[in-house]
């Protein structure tokens, strides 16, 4: 089965936040808690300017949360690829938030118990994509097979988000160089 | 998750204490402010969806409302929006907050204790209503009608600023009746009303494949489409990745929609129109114009070519007051002179200035001299805010006024101060003018001395602290009413789709219950309690507007009209001024409605307007006075508190201010004074003043931030997350540091919207900063973006 993934646009993201505010609608989740988050950095290849990052679960081949769960709580699903959290087997202690390096497991404090993003599951089981993707002003969000993403975006150099050794599936496609009069 | 890391963000989790603490309350019923949090979710979606539409920003975005027991569940876009591709921002979807929040005004309230001091009783709308009317009365016959003054701000809608209040203005006879605009946008509309005849949404172009998203040059001037308008924008950036049109962004910060640019040029603020002016010469000595569209279509441009050549406005002379290169400035007139398709998006960092409307029209004949006018994906943009859609009570009805004491409210601060040139007594204000009018201290002044102030909004905000009486006010899906203005004409109708809260009621219910009271129902009716009445029968007047009636409206599937539709079944208006078009409804026939049917950039009617003020019709070069370079400014020779002259431009009679242009203004303290403040819109996720009441908003922007470059933070020892003070010659202001690149170095940026009340972060507003005077003489458009200022770490 395929892996399914977000494909983010650096070129195209404006740092809104509407990502952010579909998620938390869409899966009522209360302050503090984020399933993704816009990030506003030093862009890496300009110095001086700055980028904004939505940062979000990256799906990763080894995920290091998983690793991590003393209850093995988190499975990464054969069917998309997907990392869940089962929330019945929980325990709420948090080793899955401290291990992932990208900073993007986010907890319930209410229920105790990790939560994170599944490419909106509900929503794709009745015909719907992932809430952020749908709002996104910017069309900086896509997300499918990840091999499919890849082919969509083949001329645009890809970002090595994979600091960690975990395969992340998460695309982020590289800033447009700016154009020169001609 | 990780740390938060934009400007305004806070660095610790501490943030939402208040929101926490709310989250001990029952979650299942009642008013909590965390709404939607672990609010049931019985499916992905409501089982009833409502189109409806975002009552927010100018973006005027489509949605659909899902609704379950009669209360509004979730939201989305309208994927059937070719506008908008079914795409929002946060603020929308924010409003699932407001319309739940504990925060809300719920029934109206009279005050018990002093002015600003915020104690209130409740009290029934009958009380509430009947005391006020009386209250009006005894100052209507004390110092006549026209001492009431109303200010309507863009969150109670057009259906109470140009419907309901506009006829209680005219029934009880004052015209000091205003909304935002002129803090916003008269500048561009008077440039358009003057160049082309009619303001229509810019000139006229409209956002589709063919037509704005299909330029291949975008010059942004003090436009941050990003994060003014992110999905107008975001629908644009995308088209223009696309097709590789390039996109330059002029403007003192690295905005966001900088950040998405191939070119960022840091203009010095107030300078745009000495850019302008730079280009015209370049533009006019190259011979780089195009001829025959000059002499078919543009009027006085000979004249325009020989004062800006015998003033030697040359890119040279612009580069110090610019601070872009000579070279820069050519090369960029060249390209845009060059490309067919290419579009200027400018709008508040222009218009906010005292010389907005003649850098607007400067910036006009830079697009008319080289034919980028009339044409798909070539024009100039500028939300531009008067509608035809003024409601008009019978002649006899009126009541014989005085003028106007000033096109801006800011002009009536004075007013209400030292009863000059006649006294305000009394202000009905809607919005947040304790946030967001210029120079806090003098409007705190004032307004101790009204007899009267009633203030109808949402959520209880610094400006309710000064009322005697606080009116709870229902809004967008709460009430039904259409969109803020549309840059490209789009009406949205806003469908009804749950009830208000409480006792809260539409805006217009209130001007028509207060009316009742004065003898106004036969005319401010009861039946336009319904906004379809209301916007049908009382709205529609113009021609233009026939054809776009409420069910036509609620029942377009895109969920707009763009206007003007002549008739009842005509089809919806696309760009405008194309070549062998008229302008609809024109009777003269022309495709410019101008008196010449010709883009007029100077003719000698023209230069008799601008003379009553002191100024030419050729636009020379002025800035504002407080500022580090010592340049041209205007000095008042009838100012605020005189009489002045009766204004020409505008259609109900108004006093004005009279200047003269002067070499460099005298007494302008730059030795305690060394900055330069810029204010403005803060990110995405605010607007205005209301969004700092809803608790997600504070997740993404909390605290009132100061925009610092880091190597003049260095120099006055500032660090991101400092506390720091803000001084101008009017007041003092704290925000904390946020220390980036992307400001020019002698610049501090503060965002507008906070006040001393809000309930998660209050902060002092910037406005405590920024002065009344001078604003810009024919417009009286205030200046939010440039003043002289001091930094430093508290």
């Amino acid at each position: 089965m395929p892996q399914l993934a977000l494909m983010i646009d650096l070129a195209r993201c404006i740092g809104c936040g509407s990502c952010e505010a579909a998620c938390k609608l869409e899966h009522r989740l209360g302050p503090g808690q984020f399933r993704t988050r816009i990030l506003t950095l030093p862009r890496p290849d300009e110095p001086g300017r700055i980028e904004f990052v939505k940062a979000v679960c990256q799906q990763c081949e080894r995920p290091a949360c998983m690793r991590a769960c003393g209850a093995n709580a988190i499975t990464k699903r054969a069917s998309d690829g997907i990392v869940v959290v089962d929330p019945e087997r929980c325990t709420g202690c948090q080793e899955c938030v401290r291990a992932c390096p990208y900073g993007v497991m986010s907890f319930d404090p209410r229920y105790q118990r990790a939560d994170k993003c599944t490419l909106c599951v509900e929503r794709r089981e009745v015909g719907l994509g992932p809430a952020c993707a749908a709002v996104c002003p910017g069309h900086a969000i896509s997300w499918g097979p990840v091999e499919e993403l890849r082919a969509r975006a083949a001329d645009r150099p890809v970002r090595d988000a994979d600091h960690f050794g975990l395969s992340p599936a998460t695309i982020y496609l590289e800033h447009v160089p700016a154009r020169v009069p001609a | 998750m990780r740390t938060p890391t934009g400007p305004g963000q806070r660095t610790d989790e501490g943030v939402l204490r208040a929101a926490w603490r709310a989250l001990r309350r029952d979650l299942t019923g009642g008013r909590v402010e965390t709404f939607p949090y672990s609010a049931p979710r019985e499916g992905v979606l409501g089982p009833e969806e409502i189109r409806s539409g975002c009552n927010i920003c100018f973006n005027s975005c489509t949605t659909r409302v899902y609704r379950r027991d009669g209360k509004a569940v979730t939201m989305t876009g309208n994927p059937d929006d070719p506008v908008t591709g079914g795409h929002l921002c946060p603020k929308s979807q924010f409003l699932m907050q407001m319309y739940y929040s504990e925060h809300r005004l719920l029934f109206p309230q009279r005050r018990t204790g002093r002015r600003g001091e915020g104690r209130f009783e409740r009290v029934s709308w009958d009380e509430a209503l009947d005391e006020l009317a009386a209250r009006l009365s005894l100052v209507r016959d004390r110092d006549g009608p026209e001492a009431l003054a109303v200010f309507t701000g863009s969150r109670s809608g057009l259906l109470a600023l140009d419907g309901a209040a506009e006829l209680f203005c005219q029934l009880w006879g004052t015209p000091n009746h205003s909304g935002t605009n002129p803090f916003c946008g008269t500048g561009p509309d008077l440039a358009f009303q003057m160049t082309q005849g009619v303001e229509a949404g810019g000139s006229g172009n409209i956002f589709a494949e063919d037509d704005l998203w299909a330029a291949d040059l975008y010059l942004f001037v003090g436009d941050n489409m990003a994060e003014t308008r992110p999905v107008n924008f975001g629908q644009l950036n995308d088209r223009r990745l696309r097709r590789g049109a390039r996109l330059v962004v002029i403007d003192p910060r690295e905005t966001a929609t900088a950040q998405k640019a191939d070119e960022w040029l840091p203009i010095r603020p107030g300078a745009d129109l000495a850019l302008a002016l730079a280009w015209l010469h370049h533009l006019f000595a190259r011979e780089l114009v195009d001829r025959g569209f000059l002499a078919n279509w543009v009027e006085g441009h000979e004249q325009v070519r020989e004062f800006v050549l015998a003033r030697g406005y040359s890119p040279e002379w612009a580069e110090p007051i610019t601070e872009i290169p000579a070279a820069t400035i050519r090369r960029l007139g060249e390209e845009y002179a060059r490309t067919p398709r290419a579009v200027i998006f400018a709008n508040r960092g222009l218009s906010q200035h005292s010389n907005s409307l003649q850098t607007f029209r400067a910036l006009l004949m830079v697009a008319a001299v080289t034919g980028h006018w009339g044409r798909k994906g070539a024009g100039v943009m500028a939300i531009t805010s008067d509608l035809p859609i003024k409601a008009e009570a019978p002649p006899e009805r009126r009541p014989a006024t005085r003028p106007r004491v000033r096109r801006s409210p800011a002009g009536w601060i004075e007013a209400m101060r030292s009863g000059r040139p006649y006294p305000i007594r009394a202000l009905l204000m809607t919005g947040n003018p304790l946030s967001l009018w210029p120079d806090q201290a003098a409007l705190r002044e004032g307004l101790s001395n009204l007899d009267a102030i009633a203030h109808i909004e949402l959520f209880p905000s610094e400006s309710s602290a000064w009322a005697d009486f606080l009116l709870p006010a229902a809004t967008g899906i709460e009430a039904g009413e259409i969109n803020r203005y549309a840059e490209d004409r789009r009406i949205v109708w806003i469908e009804k789709v749950i009830d208000p809260p409480g006792e809260a009621r539409p805006d217009y219910w209130i001007w028509i219950e207060l009316g009742k009271r004065l003898g106004f129902a036969d005319v401010l009716k009861e039946e336009y309690k319904d906004p379809v009445r209301l916007w049908d029968e009382a709205m529609r007047r113009d021609p233009r507007m026939r054809g776009l009636s409420a069910a036509r409206l609620r029942g377009s599937p895109t969920g707009w009209l763009r206007w003007p539709i002549l008739t009842e079944d005509g089809p919806g208006a696309e760009t405008l001024f194309l070549p062998g078009t008229v302008y609809p409804g024109d009777p003269g026939g022309r495709r410019f409605p101008t008196p010449s049917g010709k883009l007029e950039l100077w003719t000698p009617a023209l230069e008799e307007t601008f003379k009553q003020y002191g100024l030419s019709a050729l636009p020379e070069f002025y800035t504002e006075p407080e500022q580090l370079l010592p340049l041209p400014t205007i000095e008042y020779v009838a100012g605020d508190g005189e009489e002045g002259v009766l204004s020409p431009v505008w259609e109900t009679p108004c006093l004005a201010g009279v200047v003269r242009i002067v070499a460099e203004p005298p007494g302008v303290d730059r030795r305690h004074y060394d900055m330069e403040l810029i204010t403005g819109r803060p990110p995405t996720p605010h607007f205005h003043s209301w969004t700092h009441w809803l608790w997600q908003a504070q997740e993404q922007c909390a605290d009132l931030f100061a925009h610092l470059h880091p190597d003049r933070a260095a120099a006055l020892g500032i660090r991101t997350g400092d506390r720091v003070r803000i001084e101008s010659p009017r007041g003092a202001i704290e925000a904390v540091a946020w220390v980036a690149p992307g400001i020019r170095p002698s610049a501090v940026y503060v965002p507008l919207g906070w006040d001393e009340r809000q309930p998660y972060h209050p902060w002092r507003p910037v406005n405590w900063l920024m002065p009344r005077e001078p604003r810009c003489p024919v417009s009286d458009q205030a200046n939010f973006k440039m003043s002289l200022c001091r930094v430093s770490r508290v």
